[in-house]
This record gives structure tokens, C-alpha cells and sequence, in this order.
């Protein structure tokens, strides 16, 4: 019933005003419902490929017969193009927000979304998702909600139990979480792997920083949103694994959204990645076989990366059905059964215990992976993310390639990304 | 290099005085070669392109390559128009390119026949004026027009892309050559006794005169914006208002697992353009040798 | 009536006030060419005239488009001149443009040689073939090439590994990916430049061959003496077009490297560095900085270029 009120009284004000013809009050909702009582409201709404159930998407207009929703899917330079129609006022009624880093900007930029809290339905929903994963679209002193959570992003370690065998390592995931429980374990292994067979056991260096950094309390701002970067040891430490994966000649050097790494992953091209439930398609898209990869409790503890989010923007002229819309998409339910397919991970813990998310996975030979899952998102611990995160992690990303790449020395390449980083910070806030 | 340009030329003016003689039997082989070298590196990236929309992934990049035909082609392309609204896009980019063409093409054509064909009180300046605001780089514009786009409401409109190439400096002082070369005064004077106003001087007798011109100028315009990357980049948000070419680099940012897909697309997005070259080839390649001996 | 309409004559005739009726008559009687000119003046002044004056405005500001603006004096082009990012895309356009511009021009020429030679048959085929890459979008053409590139399945380190050589890394390293977007340059001008200088070796009137020859000049002299000096303006011309195309650089980098700049920032072009912190690090203002410098540079550059080559042509 819920569900249904918003369409019945969209339906009135539409036939009222056809009724009426010009009236000036209502001249503003006719006309961006299609000027006519018989035309459904366009609701617009842009996400990434892979980041919501085009099922779900499609079924919007079941649940909401008033309703034409327009998904749009949209392509790598997804922010660019956001802020740019939020500046020309122009932005989608409802829009995702990808990676913890975004959503910190677009807390700031607050003023261009709807606070969710205006509306009863999203109040009374919060309690379903999980309080970090809700405060990260949150400002600081929670008044203001700028959008609902889609995912979260517990990362586990994705391996090729075929090359694991060659390298005599183990297969079972119980017995490979029990002997990669530390980097150093994790190391031992990739160094072993390499003398046996002659195969990376890392992609590339940025996934073995990213994890490392993200395992964090802390990464490149306090909470004052002062920078840390240069002191902080996790970003020192994150970055002298890396470091040594690459001098020890551990890294395929192959980076992740690219053909290079689907080939790799295809044609056993390194051994292993520790990465968020969402790498499930990414893998699957890519390398086909089935049972040849597993997955087992990420090396160096839990982690969050990633998992997005939706909003609803300032230039809807429906926000309130909007609102409803997105609450509707992230409904527990919805969230359990977006995640067999597209490897989701629900932000609503009511989803856990679904069996719909607890079945063996054919492309993992048959391993029910919830249960790596789930024991790294229990033990997330988020630490402070700033907005300024991203032009950050992107200085700190391009200068390890410098070192896995072009060997560039990698003090040099640390004391230049420290350089570049208070340079770009000087800009943004100059 | 000249030393080598120099080497070459004798070369080729030896074999062009031996052409009769047994010396070209040697010669003239090699010089095949060499052609037949580099029309192999221009046109192997063509059949490629063929070759892989008409595979899935997995055979694009095996190894050793496949160099035949596969038999994916209308899975990847019912996969591509399933993926994205490409005929839309395609369509968009007919619409901008045809639209601001014919716009051009009028614009250009009064104002240069204006400048080669009236004297007129501040003729020089204007001209010069026109002439320097070529010089002024696309990239310097960038972010302020995007500012006056936003004000004119035309952020995310294929408007946009139209109205401010609708006349452009180049045409006009192209089609001011053009008339001067090839529009005789006689010709308008015999109009002006006819009776003729300036515009049906222009309409009547400058017009079908300067076709040709027009003809070479409308191509180079067509595929200047059937081609333009980065200003649709920047203004275009919403897939369904993509050009071509913004939805190429999008479709490839996308979905690169399935790469046969993408190929297919490529592909596509060539052909029409290089049905317009086998049609206009030689008007074409006229104009670019035109625009640089006269220059 | 027409004043209105023409406020360009009145600043004129002011200073010539012996002319000043006959002037006036005379733009009184031209008023429908002023018309016809006016379209172009009138999106100039929209376009470009006043887009060029505000981005001087916003290169002394700081803005992301969402947040009030804020001014700041000079510093964006304080921090301009110490952004190391900055100069390393400046190198990185350099080296592109001359990878790809001297074996392009080289190449070109030693095409219209051949092709212009009188025994070559098939001459339109040749031309419509070399031709051919020019018209393809840079956009397809990148992204064909970025599959030509891969390290590992890529068809070009295939065959390299048929010669022998090692796989190269083309779109990962720096310098490999800077060679790989000259090479894409390469293809796609080298045809178009061949035609042009094809055009102007035709265009030498073969009598002024044979009259030297009757003089008694050598093959070397004829070709420094005169096809040189008569294809000068020509070569001239096609370096310009070069340097303008190649400072401008950016699709070919966008579209191989994500975007990106490439993984060591080796792609990084001044286009492209200015187009990501405008658009995707939306510092506006420090965008409009970057264009400015830009601007100069090409300018300079250009100006360099222009006199260097003409002095080369005079020896």
C-alpha cells in the first residue's frame, strides 16, 4: 500500500491538471510529467554497469505504475559527467554514487542532493542498513542524508586454485585462509609461487597498496580534514609492500577495468587478487571457466572498498518519489537478489540470512563464498574518509606505477607523490 | 635528411630515365615493395577491425592471432544495440554534422561572397579581424564556453555542438578564394542589370558558380564534426544525447570484456565515413592539396 | 533609420569627418553585406571573443562549479609554474610531436617520390588507399589500436616476436606509449601529407627539369636546387599544420589510457592534463590557467617553429 499512494495521487494531480488546464501552480509538475494527464513521470536515473539488477530496474514500472523510469547506464568518466550536470542544473532525478571517496565529495557538495530525512519512509528505514555504511552519506552531524546505501565492499582473496596447486600451495579455502593470514604469509606464498612456476601471484601493485591502505584505521586525512599522508604508517607501510611485490617481481602488472586483465585472469595470468565482492562479474565476464577460481578470507584482515550508493538530486521535480524509488531498489530483498548475480553485498543485514544468499556458487566449484564475505564485512572498521581522498589516492596510485612500470627509484617516486599531492591540495583549496 | 632525401631522389630520377632500359626491371620492383609495404600498414588495421567484430573475445586475443573471419558478427552487433542506444547516437551525430554543415555552408558562402565580391566601408579590418580569430586555440575556450553554455541552458544539447561552428572563419575566407578564382564580375554585372538584389545576386548567379567549392568545403566540415571528440565530450551528460564518437569511447570504457562487441562498433562508426571518402575521394583529397599550395 | 544596426561605422567616420557623409552614404547602401558578414561576428562574439576575456576572469579564481567563487589573485599561475605534473605533460607533448611529426613528414615525402614517379601505375588506387586512415575518427582508430597494443595477445608484439624481439609493454612504460600514440599518428597523417607534397612535386613544371639538364646539372643539384626551393613553402607549411595539430594532442592519449594519461602519467598530454583539471578535478580556474599557458606555448613554439624552418629551407 505504501508503495501504491504515491502513484494514485500522482495520478489525481496529473488528471486535475488537464482538468484545469493552466493553472500556475501546477503548471511546473505538468510539465516535467509530459504535459498530458495519459504520460507517465520520467524518472531519470544514472549508475554504473553492474552496479544495480537491470531485473529490478525493469520492474520499477510494475511497483510504480505511474511511473516510466529512464536507467541509463554510464560509462568510466560517470563523476565527471554527474557534477557537470549538477552545475548545469540539469542532473538525473536519482543517481548513483560509486566509492566510498565520491561519496565523501558529494557529502560536501551536499547542497546538490535532497536530504532523505525530509521523507518518513527513508527515517523509518535506516535502521535496516548498517550504521557506518548509512554515516558515509551522511554530513558530520547526521542531518543531512545525501543518499541510501547500495553495497558494501568486504574484500576477500580471490585465487586460482589451479596455479595454487602447481605452486604446491593449498586449494580448500578453510586451509589457504589458515596459511595466508598475514602479508607476510601472503608474500611467503607469492615468492613460492614464483620459484615453482614462474607465475605473478599479484595483478599489480595498486590492488596490493589499495588492500594494504584500506585494512587501515586511518588513511590520508584525519578527521579534521587534515592531511596525513606523509606521516601516516599505514600509507607508508601500504606503499613499502608494494614496493617489494614489485622488486621481488610478484606483479603480472596488468590493471583491473582493463582487456589486459581480463586476458591475464582468462589465460592464468597471476595467481590471486584481494578484492570486494563486486570483482565476482569482473571475474566471471572474464574468465569463463568455472571452478577454477575460489575465494577464501582476504590475507591481513577485513577491509571495505568500495560499494555505492544512491541519491536523489536537487533537480528532481519528483524527489519525493524518487526517494521512494531508490528505498524500493535497496529494499533487503532486493539487495539479497542482486547478489548471486552481480556479487552486490547487501548494505541491510536482514539480507544475510536469505537463502538466496547462502547457495554454493557453480563458478567457485560449488563454494557457498557468503561465508568469507561475510566474516570481512562483520569485522569492517571504517576509518575517516575525506573529499579529498581521491585526488589523493590517484597521485599516490600514478607514482607506484612509476615504480612497477618505468622503475623509477621509489623514494623518489614517494617524496614526488607527497610533492604532487600538497601541490594538488594547494589548488583545490587555494 | 636531405642527404637521404637527396639519395632517394636520385634514385627515383634514375629509374624514371631508366624506365625504358633493363635497370627498371630491378628498380622497379623495389619501389612495388615499398608502396606495398606501407599500404599494408594502412590498410591491415581496417581488415583487423573486420576480422575482429566478427569474433568473440576469447579468439580476439588468442595466441597465436587469428587472421580469418570468424562467424560472431550479428551476436555482437544484436549484443551492441542490446548494450547502448547506438543507432541513436549514430543519428545524433548524422543530425549535428548534416545540420552544422548546412548552416556553414550558407554562412560562409554570404560572407565570403561579401568580402570577395562588394567594397564596402571597414571591409579591410573586418577581414583581418577574421582572419586573426583562426589563431585563437579551441583548448584556451574550453572551460569559459562550457560557463556560457550553462547560461544559454545548452549544457547536454546537441545545439551545442551546432550553432558555434555555424560559421566558421576557415569557410569564409576558403569560399572569398573561391570566388575570386572562379566568380567572373561580368557575371554579376550582368545580374545587377537584371535586376537582381545582393541576396539574389548570392542566390542566383554566386551560388551555382561556387558548387564545387562548396561541395570540398561541405565535406571537410561534415567529417571535421562527424570526427569532433573532445567538445561533445565535455558538453554531452546523457547517453541518449552521445555522439558517435563520445559513445565509441564510452561503449570501449564499458565494455571492455567483450571486445568483440566494442570492434563492431568501431566498425560502424567507420563506414560511413569511408562510403562518403569512396564517393568524394578525389574532391576531397583536391581540397587538402588546394588548401596547402594556395596557402 | 540604420544606425542601430551599424555601430561599427560610426566609430569610423568620427575620425575621417571629410568623408563623413560619403562614408555614411555608402555603409547606407551596403547595410544587406553587413547582414550577410554578420553571423560570423556575432558567434564570434559569443564563442570567442567573450568566452577568451571571462577565462582570464576565471584563471584568477578558484571554482569547481558547484561552490560561490573565490578570487585568488595570481596564485593559479604561481602554482602553475611549480606544477611539476604540469611540465612533465609539456615534455610529454614535445616528444610525441616529434616522434611522430619527423618520421611522418620523412615518410610522406619519400611516398610522393615514388608516387610521382612516371612509371607508377594504378595512381588513384595508391592515393585513395594511403589516404584511407585520414578519414577514420580518431576516436575508432584509438580504440582499434589499443587492441593492437596489448602486451600480451596484441597482434603488433606478435609480430615483433616473429623478428625476435621481446614483448614491449607499449601502453604501461612511459616512453613505449608515448612511441605508440606517434605511431598512431603516423598512420593516420603520413597519407595526407604524401598528397600534399605529391600535389607540389606535380606541380613543378617537368621543362625546368630538362632546361637544367641541358645545362648540364647533376640529379643532386636539380633536386637542392630546385624541386627544394619549389617544395619549400609546401614542407613549410605541412611543419605548421604539425606543430598546431600536435600541441593540441588528446584523444589518441584519452582513448589509450582510460583517460588516464597512462599508468606513469606517460601519455599525459597539455590537452589532456588541462581537460582532467577542468572537467574531472573541476578546478575551473585553474583550468583556465593551464589554457592560458597553453595558448603561449603554442604560440611560441609555432613562432620558433616557423622561423627555424624557413631558415633550414633558405640554405
Amino acid at each position: 500500500m505504501r508503495i501504491l499512494r504515491p502513484s494514485f495521487k500522482q495520478l489525481r494531480l496529473a488528471s486535475i491538471t488537464a482538468i484545469l488546464g493552466l493553472s500556475a501552480a501546477l503548471t511546473g509538475c505538468a510539465q516535467s510529467s509530459g504535459a498530458s494527464s495519459g504520460k507517465k513521470i520520467v524518472i531519470t536515473l544514472w549508475y554504473w554497469a553492474d552496479s544495480l539488477s537491470p531485473q529490478q530496474l525493469n520492474d520499477v514500472s510494475k511497483a510504480f505504475p505511474n511511473v516510466q523510469l529512464k536507467a541509463e547506464v554510464i560509462g568510466g568518466n560517470f563523476e565527471e559527467k554527474l557534477i557537470s550536470s549538477m552545475y548545469a542544473d540539469d542532473a538525473p532525478d536519482i543517481t548513483a554514487i560509486n566509492s566510498d571517496n565520491f561519496v565523501a565529495t558529494m557529502v560536501h557538495d551536499h547542497d546538490q542532493f535532497v536530504n532523505l530525512l525530509k521523507f518518513p519512509e527513508v527515517r523509518a528505514a535506516k535502521k535496516d542498513y548498517l550504521s557506518w555504511k548509512w554515516n558515509l552519506a551522511s554530513t558530520p552531524d547526521g542531518s543531512y542524508q545525501v543518499a541510501i546505501p547500495i553495497d558494501t565492499g568486504p574484500t576477500v582473496l580471490y585465487y586460482n586454485t589451479k596455479l595454487f596447486k602447481e605452486a604446491g600451495l593449498p586449494t580448500d579455502p578453510a586451509q589457504v585462509s589458515a596459511k595466508l593470514k598475514t602479508w607476510s604469509d601472503y608474500m611467503a606464498a607469492a615468492v613460492q609461487m614464483k620459484q615453482k612456476i614462474n607465475v605473478p601471484m599479484f595483478d599489480n601493485v595498486y590492488t596490493v597498496y589499495e588492500a594494504a591502505l584500506d585494512q587501515g584505521k586511518q588513511y590520508y586525512f584525519n578527521s579534521n580534514l587534515q592531511p596525513i599522508y606523509a606521516h601516516n604508517p599505514v600509507v607508508k607501510n601500504a606503499w613499502n609492500l608494494a614496493v617489494k611485490v614489485h622488486q621481488d617481481g610478484l606483479a603480472e602488472n596488468v590493471s583491473q577495468w582493463t582487456t589486459a586483465w581480463s586476458a591475464a585472469a582468462a589465460h592464468d595470468g597471476f595467481a590471486s587478487f584481494i578484492g570486494a565482492s563486486w570483482m565476482v562479474p569482473q571475474l566471471e565476464q572474464s574468465d569463463p571457466r568455472q571452478g577454477v577460481w575460489k575465494v577464501a578470507a582476504a590475507p591481513g584482515g577485513p577491509s571495505d572498498q568500495g560499494g555505492s550508493f544512491l541519491g536523489v538530486t536537487k533537480d528532481s521535480k519528483h524527489p519525493e518519489l524518487a526517494a521512494k524509488i531508490a528505498l524500493w531498489l535497496m529494499s533487503p530483498k532486493h539487495q539479497a537478489e542482486t547478489y548471486p548475480s552481480l556479487g552486490l553485498y547487501p548494505s541491510t543485514p536482514a539480507s544475510y540470512k536469505m537463502p538466496i544468499m547462502n547457495k554454493p556458487s557453480k563458478y567457485f566449484g560449488g563454494e557457498d563464498i557468503n561465508t568469507y564475505l561475510s566474516a570481512s564485512a562483520k569485522g569492517i572498521k571504517m576509518g575517516f574518509e575525506s573529499p579529498y581522498d581521491n585526488t589523493v589516492d590517484t597521485i599516490f596510485s600514478n607514482q607506484l606505477s612509476l615504480v612497477a612500470l618505468s622503475n623509477k627509484n621509489p623514494q623518489t617516486a614517494w617524496n614526488d607523490a607527497i610533492q604532487q599531492a600538497n601541490q594538488q591540495l594547494a589548488r583545490v583549496l587555494a | 635528411m636531405q642527404d637521404r632525401i637527396g639519395k632517394i631522389h636520385k634514385e627515383v630520377q634514375k629509374m624514371v630515365r631508366a624506365n625504358t632500359g633493363k635497370s627498371a626491371l630491378i628498380l622497379k620492383p623495389i619501389l612495388y615493395v615499398c608502396l606495398a609495404i606501407w599500404l599494408v600498414f594502412s590498410i591491415f588495421p581496417f581488415y583487423w577491425l573486420i576480422v575482429s567484430a566478427t569474433r568473440d573475445t576469447a579468439s580476439i586475443f588468442a595466441y597465436p592471432p587469428h587472421l580469418t573471419f570468424g562467424n560472431q558478427f550479428l551476436k555482437n552487433a544484436r549484443d551492441l544495440f542490446a548494450a547502448i542506444p547506438f543507432l541513436k547516437s549514430m543519428w545524433n551525430s548524422l543530425y549535428v554534422a548534416g545540420l552544422s554543415t548546412a548552416l556553414s555552408l550558407f554562412f560562409c558562402s554570404l560572407a565570403g561572397f561579401s568580402f570577395a565580391k562588394f567594397d564596402f566601408p571597414g571591409k579591410k579590418p573586418l577581414f583581418l579581424i577574421m582572419l586573426g580569430t583562426m589563431m585563437i586555440p579551441t583548448q584556451l575556450n574550453m572551460v569559459p564556453m562550457f560557463v556560457v553554455m550553462k547560461s544559454l541552458h545548452w549544457v547536454n544539447t546537441l545545439t551545442a555542438l551546432i550553432v558555434p561552428s555555424a560559421a566558421s572563419a576557415f569557410g569564409i575566407f576558403w569560399i572569398r578564394q573561391s570566388c575570386e578564382s572562379s566568380l567572373p564580375d561580368d557575371l554579376l554585372h550582368a545580374g545587377r542589370i537584371d535586376g537582381c538584389g545582393n541576396f539574389r545576386l548570392y542566390f542566383h548567379v554566386a551560388l551555382p558558380t561556387l558548387r564545387p567549392a562548396l561541395a570540398a568545403l561541405g565535406i571537410f566540415n561534415f567529417m571535421g564534426a562527424w570526427n569532433d571528440y573532445m567538445w561533445p565530450l565535455v558538453i554531452l551528460n546523457d547517453p541518449n544525447k552521445y555522439t558517435l564518437q563520445v559513445m565509441l569511447s564510452t561503449l570501449n570504457g564499458i565494455y571492455f570484456k567483450d571486445y568483440g562487441m566494442v570492434m563492431v562498433g568501431t566498425l560502424f562508426a567507420t563506414i560511413p565515413l569511408v562510403i562518403l571518402f569512396f564517393i568524394f575521394s578525389r574532391k576531397l583529397m583536391g581540397a587538402v592539396t588546394i588548401g596547402a599550395i594556395k596557402s | 533609420m540604420s544606425k542601430s544596426l551599424l555601430p561599427i561605422q560610426q566609430g569610423g567616420h568620427a575620425y575621417r569627418p571629410a568623408k563623413k557623409s560619403d562614408t555614411w552614404k555608402r555603409v547606407k547602401e551596403n547595410k544587406s553585406i553587413y547582414l550577410f558578414i554578420a553571423p560570423f561576428f556575432i558567434l564570434f562574439a559569443i564563442f570567442g571573443l567573450f568566452p577568451i576575456i571571462f577565462s582570464l576572469f576565471l584563471s584568477l579564481h578558484v571554482w569547481d562549479g558547484l561552490s560561490p567563487m573565490k578570487y585568488v589573485g595570481l596564485k593559479n599561475f604561481e602554482l602553475l609554474i611549480t606544477d611539476t605534473e604540469f611540465w612533465d605533460s609539456v615534455k610529454n607533448t614535445f616528444i610525441i610531436w616529434f616522434e611522430s611529426t619527423v618520421p611522418m613528414l620523412f615518410f610522406a615525402l619519400i611516398i610522393a617520390f615514388f608516387l610521382n614517379s612516371a612509371f607508377v601505375k594504378l595512381k588513384g588506387f595508391w592515393r585513395f588507399t594511403f589516404f584511407l586512415p585520414n578519414i577514420t575518427s580518431i576516436v575508432a582508430e584509438a580504440v582499434l589500436f589499443s587492441a593492437f597494443f596489448n602486451t600480451k595477445f596484441g597482434i603488433l608484439n606478435f609480430f615483433l616476436g616473429k623478428f625476435g624481439i621481446h614483448a614491449i609493454d607499449w601502453l604501461d612504460v612511459n616512453g613505449w606509449l608515448q612511441v605508440a600514440i606517434a605511431i598512431l599518428i603516423i598512420w593516420r597523417w603520413t597519407g595526407y601529407n604524401a598528397i600534399i607534397y605529391l600535389a607540389g612535386l606535380q606541380a613543378i613544371p617537368t621543362d625546368l627539369y630538362e632546361a637544367a639538364r641541358i645545362d648540364g646539372a647533376s640529379t643532386v643539384q636539380i633536386f637542392f636546387r630546385i624541386t627544394i626551393p619549389l617544395l619549400r613553402p609546401i614542407i613549410f607549411f605541412t611543419v605548421i599544420m604539425s606543430t598546431i595539430g600536435g600541441m593540441q594532442i588528446f584523444t589518441e592519449p584519452q582513448i589509450l589510457t582510460n583517460g588516464t594519461g597512462g599508468p606513469g602519467l606517460g601519455g599525459n598530454t597539455m590537452v589532456l592534463y588541462l581537460y582532467n583539471q577542468a572537467f574531472s578535478n573541476h578546478l575551473f580556474g585553474y583550468g583556465s590557467a593551464i589554457g592560458w599557458a597553453l595558448f603561449i606555448i603554442i604560440l611560441v613554439f609555432s613562432l620558433l617553429n616557423s622561423w627555424v624552418v624557413q631558415r633550414i629551407a633558405k640554405q
